[in-house]
Parts: structure tokens; sequence; C-alpha cells
């Protein structure tokens, strides 16, 4: 199997962008990997496009063909949807595609543009993530999907309204470094349990917000040109499916995919939880942060908590966690998300992450993308080659 | 809002629930914002619901008293209006889930 390098990585700005489409956003990012990578668009055998509704948002779809127009290349583009994990399952593609080795060099794009329809079309846009028959039905959204979990998180485990406002509050004072961020604004605990509800016990301030934005990678299996930045190797790339709808899962407060991808990840990297130095992880709203600690392995099951309330995972923390800003402050224009995640933790890993480059030494990150309340989780770990730890 | 048009409205009622079901709640959530079809609504409540074979479902609860709500709390069937009338001009109706004591609520107009 061939080894998979991280060649190139580019993201546009994170926001309400009004004056780019789609289209300039994928384009923007794409560019920017290729420029990264030091290579043209005839050094690129396959482009993956991840988007999960720009059907419903923008009246397009075929973006496989739509980038690879634009770019000016007749190779294999395919488009890639999982909801808010297309883009880790974009990357978990490639990855699979270059191993295999029927390609060398693959462009991956994760783009999304989600302010050009209101709040009820965004949110009907969304839900169809959800179980449409059984879920959407009734009015279900995303933020009471995750609502209802963290109440029986809350049953459960004694978690509170507070711990899960600590999350926004540390992944806003993160986004605060990130000048690609949607969010650069310092909240309070107290801001969080103030804000507007959405879906109780859920406020605005739990939840990432609708954002337009790109991401870009140039995935290879020849070992990146620039040779002043130490090389960025994909380990595993793990994907794994759980129950479409909520009341199907085993247990409610668990993301099971989270469990089984994240398992087979560290197995193919040969690595354990406590070997991960920083992590990206899918953050939609504040009590997924939490659950991903638990189910990512970081803490026992109910004890994701303390992880947080510690410190441990702030930017100067012994596990860095969604340095970023993460989907809550940076933002998650959905199909970008997965791909924003590989873009930050090979900029973390080569140390040019600039304000917010983490200051302790790095060698294996993990990035953690869901779809949906947990139908499909993607668990890619990266690793810094050269690097003597 | 969820498109239905009469097939589909025949095949989710031909496998749908009883309405002399009864339920325990599980968990739920008030939904201050929802998506079209829903977004005339001030409020209204989804649930997590356990049917007595075991089986959960998703839902939405019916007369709600807020006090009232907890964890395991006994609940009966109701055939009640889902979300309005889309383009095709068919009401969603649907069985939602009340208290087994839940009184009907006076609006005091």
């Amino acid at each position: 199997m061939s080894e998979v390098y991280v060649a190139g990585v580019g993201q546009t700005k994170f926001g309400e962008l009004w004056e780019q489409d789609l289209r300039d956003l994928g384009l923007n990012a794409a560019k920017q990997a290729l420029a990264d990578a030091r290579q043209e668009i005839s050094a690129v055998d396959a482009i993956l496009v991840a988007n999960m509704n720009a059907g419903i948002f923008s009246g397009q779809e075929h973006l496989g063909a739509l980038f690879a127009a634009e770019l000016r290349t007749n190779v294999p583009a395919f488009h890639i949807e999982g909801a808010c994990a297309s883009g880790g399952l974009a990357i978990n593609l490639a990855w699979t595609m270059l191993a295999s080795g029927q390609y060398q060099n693959i462009l991956v794009i994760g783009a999304e543009k989600m302010t050009d329809v209101d709040g009820a079309e965004a949110t009907r846009g969304l839900n169809s993530a959800a179980d449409e028959e059984w879920e959407g039905f009734y009015g279900v959204t995303f933020p009471s999907l995750y609502a209802m979990i963290a109440r029986e998180h809350m049953r459960l485990y004694g978690t509170t309204r507070e711990d899960l406002a600590a999350v926004s509050v540390k992944n806003h004072a993160n986004a605060l470094l990130n000048p690609d961020a949607q969010f650069r604004k310092a909240i309070s605990v107290a801001a969080v349990l103030e804000a507007t509800p959405v879906a109780e016990p859920l406020g605005l301030l739990d939840c990432s917000p609708i954002s337009d934005g790109a991401a870009a990678v140039i995935l290879s299996t020849r070992k990146p040109k620039n040779s002043s930045k130490h090389s960025v190797r994909i380990l595993a790339s793990n994907v794994a499916q759980s129950s479409l709808s909520l009341h199907n899962r085993q247990e409610i407060s668990t993301i099971d995919a989270t469990i089984t991808a994240a398992q087979m990840a560290y197995k193919a990297a040969k690595l354990k939880a406590a070997d991960i130095d920083i992590a990206e992880v899918h953050d939609c709203f504040t009590i997924a942060e939490i659950l991903a600690y638990e189910d990512l392995g970081f803490a026992k099951k109910g004890q994701g908590v303390d992880l947080i309330r510690s410190g441990a995972t702030n930017r100067d923390g012994k596990l860095p966690v969604n340095v970023s800003g993460g989907l809550k402050a940076c933002g998650h224009p959905v199909g970008a998300t997965g791909v924003k995640q590989i873009v930050e933790l090979t900029k973390q890993l080569q140390g040019r992450a600039g304000e917010r480059q983490v200051q302790k030494q790095l060698k294996h990150a993990l990035a953690h993308n869901v779809g949906g309340s947990g139908a499909t989780a993607v668990v890619t770990i990266l690793a810094l080659d050269n690097i003597d730890t | 809002m969820t498109t239905i048009n009469p097939a589909k409205a025949w095949r989710k009622y031909n496998k749908r629930y009883q309405l002399n079901q009864t339920a325990k709640l599980i968990t739920w959530s008030k939904v201050f914002s929802g998506p079209t079809g829903f977004e005339r609504q001030g409020h209204y409540f989804v649930a997590i619901v356990e049917l007595p074979s075991g089986e959960r479902i998703t839902t939405q609860l019916a007369d709600v008293d807020e006090a009232q709500l907890s964890h395991g709390l006994k609940l009966q069937a109701t055939l009640r209006k889902i979300s309005a009338a889309g383009a095709d001009g068919i009401i969603n109706y649907g069985v939602k889930f009340k208290a087994v004591d839940s009184k009907p609520i006076s609006l005091n107009l």
C-alpha cells in the first residue's frame, strides 16, 4: 500500500461571504492548495468535491464536472456527500484511491454556500441529513436532536449547561487568533447561558453557525516537493456508520460510529488515544465536543466534562482541541468542514499556523468528522515525518 | 418541510402506530426555531419515546405541562396536526404523544 502525504492545503475565510458563490469559494481554496503544493492542475489525476446541499442552497449539482471544468482539466471528478461528514468522507476516499495505486495525486475540495437561503430553508436543507420519514416529518431539527442527546447526557452523567458553555467559550477564544474564522469574538459562560434558546437545553451560542466557505487539500503518493516543510502523512482514515435516526441508536448519548471509526484508526496507525497530540473534533453543538472526548477515547464515558473543566483541551493544554475555533467559532460550511480539519492539523503539525500555533512539539494529529446526529463518523490520523520525539 | 403527497401519506400511515398506543418519555427538546412548515409555530416539543415493545420512535409531545416532563413519564398517543400545508395543500396530521393524565389546555383568549 502506498504512503499518502498531504502535499498542499488551502482555505478561504469562513463566514457570511456575500461576494462569493460556491464556485468562487471552491476555486479559491483549490488554487491555494495547488500553490501550496507547488503544483499545476496538470499534475492532478482526480478531483473529489465534498458538498452536502448545493442542490438546495445553490440550485447546483454535478459538482465534480463544475470544478473540473473551472480548473480546465478532464480528469475523473466525483461529488461526495455524507451530510456534515462529506469532507471527511472525501479525504477517506482520496486516501483509499491513492493507497490502491490507481491514482497518484488527488485534489479534494470541500465547499458549501449556505447564506443565499433564509434560516428556515437552511434548516430544511440541513434536516435532510436526518431520517426524513421518522424524524424530519415531526419538525425535528439538528439543534433539537443534539438537545435530546444533551438532556440524556445530563441525566446519566450530571453534565451541566455550564460545562457545555465552556466548550463554546474555549472555541471562541481559539478563533480570536484565526484570521479565517467566522467569529473572532470572545464570549463568556454567562453569555452562552443567556443566549436565545434554539432547542432547549441548547441556546444560540451552543450551536455552530450557518457559514459559507471552502477548504482544499492535495493528497499525494509522492513526497511533497517543498522540503522546507516537514511532510505530513496520513497514517489511517476510517469511516463507520450507525443508525440514521437518533431513536434507533443503542445509546442516545453515545456516538457509536465515532467509537468504531476511532478504534479502527488507532489500530491501523498502531497508536492509542493517549498518543494524539492535537485534535480537531466535530463540535457542531457544544455537547458534541464532550461526546467526542469520550467516544474518541480521550476520556471515559461520562467523564468528558473533566477535560473541559480542567483546561486540558485549551490551546496550551495537554491535548489542544479545536485550535482553529472548531465548527462553533471558525464556522461550519458543512461540506468544507472535514477538509478544513485536515488543513488546520497539517498547518499545526508543520508549525505554520501563525498566531494560533500550538507551542508544544506535535507528532500525531486526529481529525473527527460526524454526519447527521451520528450516523456517519470519519476519523483520520496524521503524523509529522522526520521528527524525533 | 417534508414534502408529502397522497401516496406518500398512505404509505406512512399504513405502517404507523395505532392510536391506543402508550409509551414512556426518554428525552425531549423544546424547539424555538423550526424548519419550513413549522416556522409559524412559536415553539413545539419533539421527543424520543419508548413503546411497550421496547422500540423507540421520534414524535412530538402534545398538551405539554413543562413542569411534568421527566424521563420515564407515561404517555398516550393522540392524533394531531403536525405541520402547515405545503404547495400540495395537504395538511400533515400524525400521531403525537401526551401525558396519560394531561388535561386539555385552555387558551383563555
